[in-house]
């Protein structure tokens, strides 16, 4: 077998793992993965990750730069590229009375790259779109009685990606990125509501959507050197019409009596309520200074204002900034990591209480070098918030620590001594 | 590197990202900015129609104790009770040569069985029947429709007094009533023996003669209904105890007539054991309606609307009154869209004067599935189908008048809710059927629109507007 087949053997065997490692996980932990289609996952890892979030001007040929696929071009024609990480998350969630802290982890990505020929090179890969982590309880009034209604509520699930990207080398300097991808995977609620006089007669409400929808995307960039040796400026772009994601729902209604009997009330298989993902864009410089360091910024909208009409939900502006120390060809082994930070501002997409959920973190990271290889581990330490105390709403503090890999070809080949 | 280090570097790659946190719900978080669509609703507006209805019969034979008397409740309802027993032939006994009859009497136990007002008097007189005890033919029972003749003339009248069984309650004794027969018809009883009579031999031929007993109001005056044990094969039964002396020194020597223990009769037509014991005891139970707004019950199809009898319904045992309840509303609560039923309970009151104490409330009523004519298509279980549903009494010792009964009915009520359509059932609300031939308790209850007592139905239903 040659490595292009093995690659995709690794490649399905993941795919089918894939969906069982999200299903009955805790992927997220917060009450804001209630809306939509959950808590967006981050699109860039390992390296983009470190740098606030940035890459639609960033080109690596030892990172596969997931935000532009412009960027793929930069594979180099010997180099195979896998890349795939995992994380581990930890959240003080808070109201101004009350905290609440969990962890959670999840797989982040896992991404093939591959070069057609000197001018097409794609990339594979399968990755959280959304994900949906939230246990709650709510507290109502019981109509027509001086008494309360309790429910809890269940959030799980969340959109997976796979996608596949085409970068075109139009030129030396100019490149262009498309990128298709195929959403699929479950929003499931779960709520349990009873009534304080009579605890023992629970009332569920299950719904589960399985969603699918596909999107494109297109994107550039652009690379010119500057001045000095080792000085470059990269621009890029990308553009994301608004897609759909649409699926089948099963909602069931169960009451319960006691502990023996359990009444279905209700059960249909309906189509879902399509979840509109808004059209949106970004656009980024990168400024590379003596080939020592990295400065890089990213500006992105979404247009989610469009998604409904209830005022749920506002337009999406994401700020971030990245500066790396790049590693140098050294025999000091630290001189040959790379050394990143960065800051991300998310307006956010939700509004609630007339606040935006907004969302702000700082992130450093390193990418450590494998010995006697191209390959790369890179971790990650971001700390964030998002949301307000105000008008009892949630704030979520966080630390998030990634792990991702980057190996080269060398995977693939067999060793020939063995 | 090879393809199985692959396969095992995303192996754990997988458990790596399982699950690192099963935590507990965010209880205090959330609750702001999530609307939860689903309503819990109570609804107490639903109509309740009550009626009173009137069993054709009810079996009060194979019981465990005699019941008579009278009396006339707050509604103007008057009750009526007699209860007939048979005693057993002395079998192998024999007196000596100078064996002389003394007297005979015979003995009661009261069993603490009281309903009415015991404030006042309650006598009662024995009368030999003149006609057989016959069970019905069909089901091997008495019921309290049934009456048999007696002699016009009774062989003893005595006077229940409860203030004397108090005292003897204090001394844990057991009380006891003697009434003295006359000697003539002891004698009767003492010759049979003397004389080794062959009607001792034979039940039939003794039942032949004595035909049985008969305990009953000696007038209209009394005031309540009184019980007493009648279990056979033990010391507390009924019997006729007849005197004597001879040579002997001893002066308590007697001999008794006991009730007719069927279990050791082994005669014709029944079986031995104890669930025919007692065959032949039995109690014509009446009610006396014409002085009260209940006037025009008949038994059967009948529903009498609460509506002309002051908004009260009745619930009785011996005479089998009960409540007969209908919901027609229930389809209504589809109009509020998708949901569930979560809890029906009934509540009702005791009307205020009609009891003094929680134990002159009877509990244990049961309530059956019955169609339009009142004919029964089974108990009403709990939603759990674990037991028989049935109404708890909660007795307020501090405002007597707000005692209430409450019946939870969830299980009708989600089937009646679930079958979607016409109403299926009416509810029967009855005095506890296992002991319905033997207690005339009764208890009165206000209807819906009752001023003072009024019937509730409260409903706990969930909706989904979907």
């Amino acid at each position: 077998m040659d490595r292009f087949t093995i690659s995709i053997f690794a490649f399905i065997t993941v795919l089918l793992i894939f969906p069982l490692s999200v299903i009955g996980q805790n992927n997220t932990s917060s009450p804001y993965s209630k809306f939509g289609v959950g808590d967006l996952a981050s699109i860039g890892y390992g390296r983009n990750l470190a740098l606030g979030g940035t890459g639609i001007a960033l080109r690596d040929p030892y990172h596969i730069n997931l935000k532009n696929p412009a960027s793929l071009t930069t594979v180099d024609s010997m180099n195979f590229l896998f890349e795939t990480g995992v994380n581990l998350l930890n959240t003080t969630s808070s109201t101004f009375d009350y905290d609440e802290n969990y962890w959670d982890g999840n797989f982040t990505h896992l991404v093939l790259a591959h070069r057609y020929s000197n001018r097409v090179m794609s990339s594979l890969g399968v990755m959280p779109y959304s994900n949906i982590g939230y246990r709650l309880r709510t507290l109502k009034s019981l109509e027509g009685e001086d008494s309360f209604v309790l429910t809890d509520w269940v959030g799980t699930g969340g959109i997976n990606k796979i996608f596949y990207s085409l970068g075109f080398k139009v030129s030396d300097k100019f490149s262009l990125g498309t990128e298709f991808a195929y959403y699929y995977g479950p929003v499931i609620e779960n709520r349990k509501t009873w009534a304080q006089v009579q605890t023992e007669n629970p009332t569920y409400y299950n719904s589960s959507s399985n969603y699918n929808g596909v999107s494109v995307k297109a994107a550039f960039q652009y690379y010119t050197p500057i001045g000095d040796k080792g000085t470059n400026l990269i621009i890029g772009g990308y553009f994301t019409p608004g897609h759909k994601l649409w699926g089948e729902s099963k909602v069931l209604i169960q009451q319960q009596y006691g502990t023996a009997i359990l009444d279905t009330i209700y059960f249909k298989k309906e189509r879902a309520r399509s979840i509109y993902v808004p059209l949106s864009y970004g656009a980024g410089l990168g400024l590379t200074l003596k080939g020592k360091y990295l400065l890089t910024a990213d500006y992105e909208m979404s247009f989610w204002d469009a998604v409904n009409s209830e005022n749920t939900y506002k337009n999406q502006s994401v700020y971030s900034l990245g500066f790396e120390v790049l590693p140098q060809d050294d025999l000091n082994y630290f001189k040959r990591c790379a050394y990143r930070f960065g800051l991300h501002y998310d307006s956010g997409y939700i509004q609630s209480k007339g606040y935006n959920i907004d969302d702000i973190r700082l992130s450093i990271g390193v990418g450590l070098p494998v010995l006697r290889s191209a390959s790369m581990m890179n971790l990650t330490l971001e700390a964030g918030q998002r949301g307000t105390l105000n008008s009892g709403l949630i704030r979520e503090r966080y630390m998030k620590m990634t792990v991702a890999f980057s190996f080269q070809d060398f995977w693939f080949i067999p060793r020939k001594l063995n | 590197m090879k393809l199985h280090h692959i396969v095992f570097y995303l192996s754990a790659l997988v458990f790596v990202s399982c699950e690192f946190d099963e935590s507990s719900y965010r209880y205090n978080l959330g609750a702001d900015f999530i609307n939860d669509p689903t309503r819990v609703i109570m609804i107490d507006t639903l109509t309740v129609n009550t009626y009173t209805t009137l069993s054709d019969s009810v079996v009060t034979s194979r019981g465990k104790k005699l019941i008579a008397g009278r009396f006339e409740n707050a509604l103007g309802v008057v009750t009526y009770c007699e209860s007939y027993f048979r005693l057993d032939p002395i079998k192998y006994f024999s007196l000596h040569e100078t064996a002389v009859f003394d007297s005979a009497c015979l003995i009661l136990y009261p069993n603490g069985y009281n309903f009415g007002d015991t404030t006042k008097t309650c006598e009662l007189a024995i009368h030999e029947l003149t006609e057989d005890i016959t069970v019905e033919e069909e089901t091997g029972y008495i019921f309290n429709v049934k009456q048999f003749a007696h002699e016009p003339n009774p062989i003893a009248r005595f006077e229940v007094s409860l203030e004397e069984k108090d005292d003897l309650d204090d001394n844990n004794a057991v009380d006891s009533i003697q009434i003295r027969l006359s000697d003539d018809y002891g004698r009767l009883f003492y010759d049979m023996v003397f004389n080794e009579d062959t009607l001792l031999e034979e039940k039939d031929n003794f039942i032949h003669i004595f035909k049985g007993f008969v305990i009953k109001p000696a007038n209209n005056n009394n005031s309540f209904i009184t019980g007493f044990n009648a279990v056979a094969d033990s010391i507390y039964t009924p019997k006729i105890r007849v005197f004597y002396h001879d040579y002997s020194p001893n002066d308590e020597l007697y001999f008794d007539y006991l009730l007719e223990d069927f279990e050791n009769y082994s005669g014709r037509d029944f079986a031995i054991g104890s669930l025919y014991a007692n065959t032949y005891l039995s109690t014509y139970i009446v009610n006396d309606y014409s002085n009260s707004k209940f006037r025009d019950i008949q038994a059967g199809e009948m529903k009498l609307p609460s509506s002309l009898t002051d908004n009260v319904t009745m619930i009785q045992g011996g005479v089998g009154l009960k409540t007969r309840i209908e919901i027609p509303g229930i389809d209504e609560l589809y109009s509020l869209g998708t949901g569930s039923i979560i809890q029906a309970v009934l509540y009702f009151e005791p009307l205020k004067g009609t009891y003094e104490e929680e134990s002159d409330l009877p509990t244990g009523f049961e309530m059956y599935l019955v169609d339009s004519k009142n004919r029964s298509y089974g108990q009403l279980y709990t939603i759990e189908e674990t037991s028989p549903a049935t109404a708890v009494l909660n007795f307020n010792n501090e405002f007597k008048d707000r005692t209430t009964y409450s019946f939870d009915i969830t299980h009708f009520f989600r089937d009646e809710y679930m079958a979607k359509g016409d109403p299926l059932y009416s509810l029967e609300m009855v005095y506890p059927i296992s002991k319905m031939g033997y207690n005339i308790d009764q208890l009165i209850i206000g209807n819906q629109e009752h001023p003072e007592h009024e019937m509730r139905l409260k409903l706990y239903l969930t909706n989904y507007q979907n």
